[in-house]
């Protein structure tokens, strides 16, 4: 079970509509999830398994239009253009990816951090750790489509993981880093994942850093997120949780075209 | 010591010796026994008494005077023990029990009481035997003082709330199962639709066994019918799709939860049947006040064509009143093995809180088809401790669990009867 924390005041800009603290304490939990701390500024719920829409901010704030019938309906969200390729090469230990894109999305230091939230707590349920999905989401204008996303030995590949200054190789990452420990989710195989784009620059080794040229700031309009795992069932699911997170603060779906092996190891 | 006894009393203080009486009688002249029957009384004891010191003799009916003594030997006595003078005569006293002995230990005893103590709080038989509670003075009666305090032997509370929780699910014509505390995954997970790779099968949440390596999985037909469930599911479901592992089934678990024992049950009955269980549990849980890695779970299945969601609402409705909660609400919930589900939240007054008192449902069809039932199947798993945790004196549940602590449970009031 997850606690996810929100700010009333993003939640009400997202709802439009102000939020009592009767309504926050004994009417919300009623949609189905605990209240575990309340004060002038945040809310924190408990969120169950089976809606882990319910993790993001934005999710959360489409499920309470609902809830308090300022909306209703299915909404559908618009997935456009012909898509970005990312070619799939056959990798062992991580076989299934899924990614797409979100344009024109400006990046406040709230959604930023709601984004975070989000990605860490996916991870942490249905992502179980890491294992069965991870999620990485880039800044799309500082790499060239299309994408690679390929198998490279460990002690030879050599990129800039985020929050580092110098290359390393993705065996010095496991040593070093300390998103190193997700390393021990490609244990027993001698090759490991990761993304690259046309001219070769690293994107990401899945699932355990970005790369340092993707970074997400205030800056960045566009996105480009992978989801790589073992279960392409709930990659679909993640991905779908994170791309309408990201269209309900104003961005556009762009379709990403996995081309390569559809016959994977499982 | 010596004391007078009664007869003592009667023969040397009150009236004359019986034999000296009758000599005044018939000191002028003989009279017919008939005679002295009616003017004396102890006139049997009188004659006696009076032959024996050769005093008078009987002739044809009548009784005659021989001699009369100046005083008799017992009057002597008396006098002699007075003046605290050991003479034979005393053999005789005690020979007629006219005085009897006390023994000088028993009026060493009652002496020293009376030292002790400048009022007689109890009467001792040394006081008694001795006399000498008559010139003692005796405290009052403090009618207002508490009496001592009695622990008699009384339920502990967890087994108080076990039996009152089984008596109120009898009555709601409930049968009781049970089962053991070690279960296969296959039990405690797979049969309830909880996918392999689901967080709570994983080591920080679940107990799981060295020993034995495996357990036994139940007919090949009903594993089957959970892994096509789990895989593929049916014309009504998408399953889980993954690959379904017997191995996995097989790992022997402290059972997570005693829906185990339902579940169990739910293939062995023909609805329309209900059935609950009290039972322990076992969670990887860290300790403190409100946490124990072992708790009880309240557990009841309702299996029948007629019931639905309204009478699940019901059933926990009637049976948290009758634990005494009259503001009962329900919050939506979820459990992999049930859709809807439920939260019963309980009102507790002393904190303005709703509290959730554990889950509830209807099972899933994934679960209740590989059993073979095909009709609605109510079911919750409520915790029982959280009850005892709402009286406000209990800060700490290790208290009534494994410290114990006497005076908490000595003190604690349980109700006996409603």
């Amino acid at each position: 079970m997850s606690v996810v924390e929100f700010k009333i005041n993003e939640l009400e800009k997202l709802i439009d509509k102000t939020l009592s603290d009767e309504l926050l304490k004994d009417k919300i939990p009623m949609m189905g999830c605990d209240i575990e701390y309340l004060d002038k500024e945040k809310v924190r719920y408990e969120i169950f398994p089976n809606r882990p829409d319910l993790l993001s901010q934005e999710g959360f704030a489409r499920a309470l239009k609902y809830f308090l019938d300022l909306d209703k309906g299915l909404k559908k969200y618009e997935v456009n253009g012909k898509g970005v390729k990312l070619n799939k090469k056959r990798v062992k230990a991580r076989p299934k990816i899924t990614a797409a894109i979100v344009k024109n999305v400006e990046i406040t230091e709230e959604i930023l951090k709601s984004l975070m939230q989000l990605q860490e707590k996916l991870h942490k349920t249905i992502g179980r750790n890491r294992e069965k999905v991870a999620i990485g989401i880039h800044d799309l204008d500082k790499v060239n489509p299309p994408f690679t996303y390929k198998q490279v030995k460990p002690g030879k590949f050599k990129f800039n993981p985020l929050g580092c200054e110098e290359e390393l190789t993705l065996k010095e990452i496991k040593e070093k880093h300390e998103k190193g420990k997700y390393a021990n989710i490609l244990k027993g195989h001698d090759k490991w994942p990761v993304i690259v784009d046309s001219n070769n620059k690293t994107l990401s080794f899945p699932p355990v850093i970005n790369s340092q040229n993707t970074e997400v700031t205030k800056e960045t309009r566009n996105l480009f997120i992978d989801v790589t795992g073992t279960h392409q069932e709930t990659l679909e699911k993640t991905l779908n949780i994170i791309v309408t997170t990201l269209a309900e603060r104003g961005g556009e779906i762009h379709k990403v075209k996995i081309k390569g092996l559809e016959k994977d190891l499982t | 010591m010596y004391k007078l006894t009664e007869e003592g009393k009667k023969y040397l203080l009150q009236k004359d010796l019986p034999e000296k009486r009758l000599i005044e009688i018939i000191e002028e002249e003989p009279k017919d026994i008939n005679y002295l029957k009616e003017k004396m009384e102890d006139l049997d004891i009188a004659i006696n008494w009076a032959k024996r010191k050769k005093l008078i003799k009987i002739e044809k009916g009548k009784v005659k005077l021989i001699k009369k003594p100046s005083k008799h030997l017992e009057e002597k006595a008396l006098e002699d023990l007075k003046d605290k003078k050991e003479t034979k005569g005393i053999e005789r006293l005690l020979d007629r029990k006219l005085i009897k002995e006390i023994r000088e230990d028993v009026v060493k005893k009652a002496k020293k009481q009376l030292e002790r103590n400048t009022k007689i709080t109890h009467l001792t038989p040394e006081l008694i035997q001795t006399e000498l509670w008559k010139d003692a003075e005796f405290k009052e009666y403090n009618i207002k003082a508490l009496g001592k305090k009695k622990h008699p032997g009384k339920k502990h509370i967890l087994t108080y709330y076990i039996d009152k929780i089984r008596r109120i699910f009898l009555d709601m014509g409930f049968e009781e199962h049970t089962g053991p505390y070690v279960e296969s995954s296959f039990w405690a997970f797979d049969a309830l639709y909880t996918a392999q790779d689901h967080p709570v099968r994983e080591m920080q949440d679940t107990f799981f066994l060295s020993k034995p390596k495996e357990m036994k999985l139940p007919d090949k037909k009903i594993v089957k019918r959970v892994k096509r469930m789990h895989e593929k599911g049916d014309k009504e479901s998408k399953g889980w799709r993954y690959k379904w592992k017997e191995e996995e089934a097989k790992k022997p678990v402290l059972r997570t939860h005693t829906t185990a024992v339902t579940i169990k049950a739910l293939r062995e009955v023909e609805p329309p049947a209900k059935i609950f269980s009290i039972g322990k549990a076992f969670r990887n849980e860290t300790i403190d006040y409100s946490h124990l890695p072992e708790f009880n779970q309240v557990e009841g299945i309702v299996a029948s064509e007629e019931v639905n969601f309204r009478n699940l609402l019901g059933y926990l409705k009637e049976f948290y009143k009758k634990m005494g909660f009259e503001k009962i609400r329900f919050r939506p919930g979820y459990f992999p093995y049930t859709e809807m589900s439920v939260e019963p939240e309980v009102y507790y007054e002393p904190k303005d809180e709703w509290l959730e008192m554990g889950g509830a449902g209807i099972f899933r069809p994934e679960v209740t088809k590989p059993m073979g039932i095909d009709v609605p199947v109510l079911a919750w798993g409520l915790g029982l401790e959280r009850i005892p945790m709402l009286d406000p004196d209990i800060k700490d549940i290790r208290d009534f669990y494994y410290r114990n602590d006497l005076k908490l449970l000595r003190n604690k009031g349980i109700k006996i009867r409603e």
